[in-house]
């Protein structure tokens, strides 16, 4: 009993990580059919001005703040500056994100060096609740409330209201979007920030919980695939469904076969994308 | 005007020629004299030793990287890049995160710079890879930090000596710790999947056992875990403390996992002095305190050449010591000695590998070190514990095991018939 509820929470708190790396992820993609590499560079950076921002301030949540403005400010940026000179081009845009991603990396070492950096989190953060047999780390519940609530809010913008279905048509048919006044490119830029904020979001998470360092960019994008490939691309409760699968399988997968970790996590991959290649909620 | 802009394009002409001619022979002379010169030169001093260094750059272990080069530099300059009157050339190569970018640069430096020895090497699956380039090219190789029991044990070769430390030397030692004066007599193991947790894990295993204890869970976890949550929460509570072998960035993430899990609460955690390497110290702040770790080195000790290194740290690379600038300093100082013991005459191989092996030295900042015949250092393995002094952290020594052998006290014939310690040996008599 012990070891199932511990192993549950434990997978649905990585699950909430997961989110906020592949949430940001499917957008960009549904929006603009590319991979963005650079996605996990996106997380490192949030991170780092988390990390940074916590150190000169000291408050935690300002960190937040910070954190989503700069990192979504560098999405647009590149967006507008790199990827929407080259739109169609999709293999061009690919390749530039690979570069930005290489370049933010090192000069994420050049700022912050290469030793591991953590957060100081608020002591209440850091302690846990006990229950009974039970340690509930208390970063943890707060990780799996922070995207319960981006997901709501999410969800709520892009099935409830006008602009959520400007970018909904501008997913399903852009240029007949445009040709209904939707501002299509506007709509991509705005996309594309609100993607980086997400991951930018994640890497303060991350950041107190698990730490950063360079190259943690490219160890985490991986994760970011099985997500979407699982969940479907471009689609936002598919990045629900798809982290908590991803969450748990590892988590249960480590846990009871810790050999086979690896396998336990690309298994499913492999299994949904043979069996329903679009993903569980993708479009065809 | 005309007449003499008629005379002077002639002269102009001639002059031209002469200057031809006179480039002509003034090249030749030139190339007569650099290359007698050049002979000259070689038949004098032979040039400058080329020392290749290879550390990781890039990837996870970046700054340990870096660390190791900063340290072996500072000892060059020290001496001035000068030694039994011959200079010292430096080509640092970049190991990367997988052994084949290793064997790569080892095999560059090896044929294409025509080094005379090649030291550093960090990663265990990493030097495992370079060292039969290295003695299949004749090269030297002193190891200044990564472990790979085997290279100085059943594939040991006369090109390869290792003044760092090997997994055992270290595991062996913490089970004599944890049993005799932790009082552990039933323990749980974590380490990564390679070389480096094997070594650990089974030497600790082994030792562990034959006091009378007993290893009831072996978990092995891939060397990149984001999250050790589901290893923590899978781990048998009935064990009196944890044996962990995990490096790097990954180490702060298992250790506030532990924390977090309430585990640290009941048990004592004993781990290899690379998991709470004074560089990871900031990060793991309050989650590392009371954590015990062994190892070869700390840079709270205080000896004076340690004292001496920790002020010079500061004032020439001006960040904190770490073991990577500690290993590769010593380790430098090792070649060094060498080299002037052989009078600057690095090209005698047997001899220069014939010096490397025979020096001692009494007094480095690690304590007293010497190789044993095998090419493995024997030294002070040190019991330290992680402590919060004023606002800093550091790892406080609080036992010495002088002068520990690779092979601990077992005879090393005996010990060598057995195979190396791996991922399933010893086999686990206890696991349930």
């Amino acid at each position: 009993m012990e070891f199932w509820v511990n192993q549950a929470f434990n997978g649905i708190s990585y699950a909430a990580l997961l989110f906020l790396l592949g949430g940001g992820f499917t957008l960009i993609f549904g929006v603009m059919k590319i991979v963005n590499i650079a996605h996990g560079s996106f997380y490192l950076m949030g991170g780092y001005v988390g990390y940074t921002v916590v150190l000169l301030t000291g408050n935690f949540y300002l960190a937040f703040l910070v954190a989503c403005c700069v990192i979504g400010g560098l999405g647009m940026g590149m967006e507008r500056l790199f990827l929407r000179g080259l739109s169609g081009q999709d293999l061009r845009q690919m390749l530039i994100t690979m570069g930005i991603a290489l370049f933010l990396q090192d000069l994420s070492l050049v700022i912050w060096g290469g030793n591991p950096l953590n957060l100081a989190i608020p002591s209440y953060l850091s302690q846990s609740i006990q229950w009974g047999n039970f340690y509930f780390p208390v970063l943890r519940i707060f990780m799996i409330g922070a995207a319960a609530a981006l997901f709501v809010v999410l969800w709520w913008f892009q099935e409830k209201t006008k602009v959520g279905a400007m970018v909904r048509a501008a997913v399903d048919n852009a240029e007949m979007s445009e040709g209904l006044g939707i501002n299509v490119p506007l709509v991509t830029l705005g996309v594309f920030g609100l993607g980086a904020l997400l991951a930018g979001f994640g890497g303060v998470v991350g950041c107190a919980f698990m730490g950063i360092y360079p190259g943690l960019d490219f160890e985490l994008l991986p994760y970011a695939f099985v997500v979407v490939i699982i969940g479907g691309m471009g689609s936002l409760p598919g990045a629900l469904v798809g982290s908590l699968v991803v969450g748990l399988i590892d988590n249960f997968g480590k846990a009871l076969f810790p050999e086979l970790s690896y396998f336990t996590l690309f298994a499913p991959m492999a299994v949904v994308l043979a069996v329903r290649p679009t993903g569980l909620f993708g479009k065809g | 005007m005309v007449s003499l802009g008629k005379w002077s394009l002639a002269k102009k002409r001639r002059e031209h020629k002469a200057g031809i001619l006179g480039v002509t022979f003034f090249t030749v002379f030139l190339c007569l004299v650099i290359g007698g010169l050049g002979t000259m030169a070689q038949g004098a001093e032979k040039g400058p030793i080329k020392i290749g260094f290879i550390s990781p750059h890039t990837g996870n272990f970046a700054q340990m990287g870096l660390d190791m080069v900063d340290g072996f530099k500072m000892y060059l300059d020290e001496i001035n890049y000068t030694v039994a009157g011959r200079k010292v050339e430096l080509i640092v190569e970049d190991e990367g995160e997988i052994p084949a970018t290793a064997v790569t640069k080892m095999r560059k430096l090896a044929t294409h710079d025509k080094v005379h020895l090649v030291a550093g090497v960090f990663l265990t699956a990493a030097v495992y890879a370079v060292a039969p380039v290295a003695v299949e090219a004749q090269t030297p190789l002193i190891i200044t930090l990564s472990a790979g029991d085997d290279l100085t044990q059943r594939k040991r070769s006369k090109y390869v000596m290792r003044v760092s430390f090997t997994g055992a030397q270290l595991g062996h030692v913490a089970a004599d710790y944890c049993y005799k004066k932790l009082g552990w007599r039933k323990a749980v193991t974590l380490g990564m999947d390679y070389g480096w947790g094997h070594e650990n894990v089974g030497a600790f295993q082994r030792t562990f056992e034959e006091m009378g204890g007993k290893v009831i869970q072996k978990v092995w976890t891939p060397m990149v875990t984001a999250d050790y949550g589901p290893y923590a929460a899978s781990l048998k509570r009935d064990a009196d403390g944890i044996f962990e072998v995990v490096t790097g960035a990954a180490s702060i993430r298992l250790l506030k996992t532990l924390r977090s899990s309430g585990l640290m609460n009941k048990w004592k955690v004993m781990a290899p002095g690379t998991a709470t390497d004074e560089s990871l110290l900031p990060a793991l702040a309050d989650d590392g305190v009371g954590v015990y770790t062994v190892f070869n080195y700390s840079a709270a000790l205080k000896n004076p050449e340690n004292i001496k290194f920790n002020e010079k740290v500061l004032k020439v690379i001006k960040r904190a010591p770490t073991l990577g600038m500690a290993h590769s300093y010593t380790g430098a100082d090792w070649i060094i000695r060498a080299i002037q013991a052989v009078k600057g005459d690095v090209e005698n191989k047997d001899k220069f590998i014939e010096a490397v092996r025979a020096i001692e030295i009494p007094n480095s900042l690690r304590g007293p070190l010497k190789l044993d015949k095998y090419g493995q250092v024997v030294q002070n393995i040190y019991i330290r514990q992680v402590e919060k002094v004023g606002k800093a952290y550091q790892n406080t020594v609080v036992e010495t095991y002088p002068m520990a052998s690779q092979f601990w006290t077992y005879d090393p014939e005996t010990f060598l018939k057995s195979p190396v310690y791996s991922r399933d040996y010893p086999p686990c008599k206890f696991c349930q």
